[in-house]
């Protein structure tokens, strides 16, 4: 599997995904504008024919937003403010379903495990191959990133 | 009677949207539960009747595949409609592997409202109810 592959379906699918779940819009961007202070980062490991995680980043503002459209509160609702990590990770999740549907199909070897948020940047950020950013159509920066190795047959 | 349904998910930001979705569906809802994981799902079982539910798959805990078998080997849950909700593209094995008879049907995530409005169409009539409130 090449690296631009992965990557490929991650830049075109990313978009359908937040389109489809939070009804946010967003395109690649190759010039983002730096992330703020209060980042949230969600990551989720999955297994198969590949081995390795994906990432979502953005701002704490963004992910209340999407908190925000999934509830069909405004994104200033407590429960949106509060919820915005639970929805970055649910929509990294629903995410890597798709990535992983485009890729292989609807193979049984391929398996997922829970998403993860944090308020910092993921520890092995650095290890990334690759990272695609977005802009929203509010000006929001979303960052999808993936990290993985072919699993041994 | 009011439909009973248990929403299980351990995204609180999923369950709500669940409801919504189900809320939606022209079906006249009584009590609707909401678990974060298998074991509270059990829990609210062991005390309510449930008419039906809807269950996510990766849960911390007692996960979605624990919870069917769980739920297939009790005498008072076995007979109760689960619908998967999932984001996992293999989701539909679950149906045609050896899944207990109670799991009539799966919603890949994303979902959109529609989808439960099918599923509860197809699955009401089976449990004794009909598929819309009027």
């Amino acid at each position: 599997m090449r690296t631009d592959t992965v990557m490929d379906v991650l830049r075109a699918t990313t978009p359908k995904i937040l389109e489809q779940v939070a009804f946010v819009f967003a395109e690649p961007t190759d010039s983002p504008e730096p992330f703020g202070e209060d980042v949230r980062a969600a990551s989720i490991d999955f297994m198969g024919p590949l081995t390795g995680s994906l990432h979502l980043t953005t701002s704490s503002l963004c992910a209340a937003g999407l908190a925000a459209n999934l509830l069909g509160v405004e994104p200033d609702d407590p429960a949106a403010v509060a919820y915005g990590a639970d929805a970055l990770g649910e929509t990294l999740n629903i995410l890597c379903g798709a990535v992983l549907l485009e890729l292989f199909g609807a193979v049984d070897s391929n398996h997922f495990g829970l998403p993860r948020v944090g308020a910092a940047p993921s520890p092995d950020t650095s290890l990334l191959v690759e990272t695609v950013s977005f802009m929203t159509d509010d000006g929001h920066r979303i960052d999808a990133g993936a990290v993985w190795r072919r699993t041994a047959p | 009677m009011a439909l009973r349904v248990l929403v299980v998910d351990d995204s609180a930001v999923v369950r709500a949207v669940v409801k919504k979705a189900i809320s939606m569906c022209g079906v006249e809802v009584g009590t609707l539960y909401e678990a974060g994981d298998g074991g509270a799902a059990l829990e609210i079982l062991s005390r309510h009747e449930v008419d039906i539910v809807f269950s996510d798959l990766s849960m911390p805990g007692i996960d979605g595949h624990a919870l069917v078998a769980r739920m297939a080997e009790g005498e008072s849950t076995k007979h109760i409609p689960i619908v998967i909700i999932s984001a996992a593209p293999n989701v539909q094995t679950h149906l045609e592997d050896g899944c207990p008879a109670a799991v009539q049907a799966y919603i890949r995530k994303p979902f959109r409202p529609e989808d439960f409005r099918a599923i509860l169409a197809s699955v009401l009539p089976k449990v004794g109810r009909p598929p819309h409130a009027n």
